[in-house]
């Protein structure tokens, strides 16, 4: 009964004429962003955070959550036509959903990532739904010692789940917490590391940091290779419906993506982007004809394309019940929440019902509207896919230098941004990870509050984090997890999951 | 990569030691609670180890071919006109306005590194200065107006 007075409360504010048509535009330019290759999802929405400052909390998280699942479902377009992936999550998909392509197969490759998009996201809502609030019921019991253990397992799983050197995720998540002490003291005052430049006073900006990270950067990059340009197959987009073979082929794939998506995006580090290849293994693993796999076999396009759909919404039961962003996307709606004074955590079923059902409202209903986007608009997509990228990145660097000034009215904050582009340019040259710096960014604060009140309650005796049971077991599954890739390489096999091997 | 390891674990050292050592400067006990020094010179020294064990991978890996850091002889120009156009925009905005700096700018990114024709670098640079001027105005963004007023 309670789920049901949840569901009719959640469609109550999502059906505010406002939050559809903002939920409308999410999706549409998360589509857009989606499709796009060069302006993805974390970029786009600290773009359009300060836009959103005009906004309440709940209609600014509506809006934001619709670019992102939006970007989720409208990144399967470019991998499946131009074997290029509009977002990182889609990548798996270029395996078998351009080869589908190749043999004139465009149209049920389309079709059947829509339709299992479509039914993951609706999966992945209801779980959301059904998952959160006994989650943040539980997280009610936690202290500040057991967030700064969360914080800590949570920064721990990202660096784990990173692609490349682990040293490397776990410099990243360091320097984003030595990033995130620059500021004002909260406890005591003291500026701290501002180097006397008051646009650091209230910290490193998140908006021109990620901007700078996920959008200039990606410009220099595919400035430095020369503004070349995937090439989009000429051939009509014909029969978007799948046949009944495709769809019974499909079913299972879209089955177990949904489920396994859904519980690895609840994972930090894990997100849409897991999901997606976890699916494609198994898929390949359980299927009798491996070996049609990256040859256009259509359950390699259905499982990885549900999977991250579902996985976008498992993303947000950390972020909403816990206070922990999982992914950099997590991280900017937690960033934006705060803006808007509300403080993302076991508190804010209670204190904010309406944020939280008005998110899960707006899912439902993103859903159905992002089915009606993608399959019958597909050729304005398609077209868009054919803009040529020297006259996109100047709208990129524009849209990017609009969004760094609008987010605090100072030209400073340009600068700020631009720095962060070049350092993102050359993380990329030396072969690191902006993400956990950008989560680790987020949580540092929160957590040095969370570790100093500890320490106060303590009376300095650090012993806090491990005699307090939940706590314990936190930092417990840290060590385990920080000391697994040592143990496993002693025991003579590889620690982390096939991630890159997949792609 | 062997190097770029060897370069970047050196700054990171260099860069959680000034973290550090300045947490230690701000206090790391204040009226005995932690102070505002503690947790950057804890997350300082964690750095200044993570770098130490990368520099270490680094000396022991074996050396690869070495890449070249600009793929094109062309980049290192793209590049810096593209962070030349970034600075100036921040420069110019508030003596131009959003609407002509917007123009010039991308009229310099479209034609000096886009190498787009004159014809599509001016219509382009006016559509979308001007389509933008208006999106904004009638969303009440403030942006600065400069001497032209708009």
């Amino acid at each position: 009964m309670e789920a049901l007075n949840h569901f009719i409360l959640s469609l109550q504010i999502a059906l505010e004429p406002i939050n559809l048509f903002l939920c409308f535009c999410g999706c549409l330019i998360g589509t857009f962003v989606g499709v796009l290759p060069g302006l993805g999802p974390a970029a786009s929405m600290s773009l359009l955070l300060p836009l959103t400052f005009a906004l309440n909390p709940v209609q600014a998280i509506i809006l934001l959550a619709g670019i992102y699942y939006g970007a989720m479902y409208g990144g399967s377009t470019t991998s499946i036509l131009v074997n290029i992936p509009g977002e990182a999550a889609s990548v798996v998909t270029c395996l078998d959903g351009y080869r589908m392509a190749q043999k004139g197969r465009a149209g049920p490759a389309l079709g059947i990532a829509a339709i299992g998009s479509f039914i993951a996201g609706t999966f992945s809502v209801i779980m959301l739904m059904l998952v959160a609030p006994p989650v943040s019921k539980f997280a009610l019991k936690f202290g500040p010692p057991e967030f700064v253990s969360l914080s800590f397992l949570g920064l721990t799983l990202v660096t784990y789940l990173a692609s490349g050197s682990m040293i490397k995720a776990l410099l990243m998540a360091a320097v984003g917490l030595l990033l995130g002490f620059i500021g004002t003291d909260i406890v005591t005052g003291v500026e701290r590391f501002t180097l006397g430049l008051t646009v650091l006073l209230d910290g490193v900006g998140l908006v021109p940091t990620i901007m700078g990270l996920f959008g200039i950067s990606e410009v220099l990059i595919n400035l430095e290779q020369g503004l070349r340009q995937g090439e989009i197959l000429q051939q009509k987009i014909e029969h978007l419906l799948p046949t009944r073979k495709d769809l019974r082929d499909s079913a299972g794939a879209i089955a177990r993506g949904s489920i396994l998506g859904f519980f690895l995006g609840v994972i930090p580090g894990g997100g849409a982007l897991l999901g997606s290849f976890m699916s494609y293994a198994v898929e390949k693993r359980i299927s009798r004809e491996p070996h049609t796999f990256g040859q256009g076999n259509i359950r390699g396009v259905a499982g990885p394309e549900s999977a991250n759909n579902s996985g976008a919404g498992g993303a947000f039961v950390p972020l909403l019940t816990l206070g922990i962003p999982c992914n950099v996307i997590m991280a900017i709606l937690m960033g934006g929440l705060m803006i808007h004074g509300v403080e993302p955590g076991p508190r804010l079923i209670p204190d904010h019902p309406q944020v939280f059902f008005g998110v899960v409202g707006s899912m439902y209903l993103g859903n159905i509207m992002l089915l009606i986007i993608n399959l019958p608009l597909i050729g304005i997509w398609v077209r868009l896919l054919k803009l040529r990228y020297s006259l996109l990145f100047p709208l990129i660097l524009f849209f990017c230098l609009i969004g760094a000034y609008t987010n605090g009215n100072t030209v400073q904050d340009i600068y700020v941004m631009m720095v962060f582009g070049i350092v993102g340019y050359l993380f990329k040259k030396f072969g690191y990870e902006p993400a956990p710096l950008v989560l680790a960014l987020v949580l540092g604060p929160i957590m040095e509050r969370a570790f100093r009140q500890s320490l106060i309650i303590s009376g300095g005796s650090p012993m806090i984090f491990i005699t307090r049971p939940i706590s314990a077991i936190f930092v417990f599954v840290a060590l385990v997890i920080l000391l697994a890739p040592l143990i496993l390489k002693l025991m003579g096999r590889g620690g982390r999951l096939p991630l890159e091997e997949e792609g | 990569m062997k190097h770029r390891d060897l370069i970047s674990a050196l700054f990171w050292m260099i860069f959680g030691g000034a973290f550090a050592i300045g947490g230690l400067m701000q206090g790391l006990v204040r009226q005995g609670i932690p102070g505002p020094g503690s947790m950057p010179f804890i997350v300082g020294l964690i750095t200044v180890g993570l770098a130490g064990i990368l520099l270490v991978q680094a000396l022991w890996t074996k050396a690869g071919p070495r890449e070249k850091f600009f793929p094109q002889p062309e980049s290192l120009r793209k590049l810096s006109l593209a962070l030349l156009g970034i600075f100036a925009y921040g420069l110019l905005l508030k003596t131009l306005g959003f609407t002509l700096t917007t123009f010039v700018f991308l009229v310099f990114v479209l034609r000096f590194i886009g190498y787009e024709k004159w014809s599509t670098v001016w219509l382009f640079s006016l559509g979308t200065a001007l389509l933008s001027y208006l999106l904004f105005t009638s969303l009440q963004v403030e942006l600065p107006k400069g001497f032209v007023g708009i």
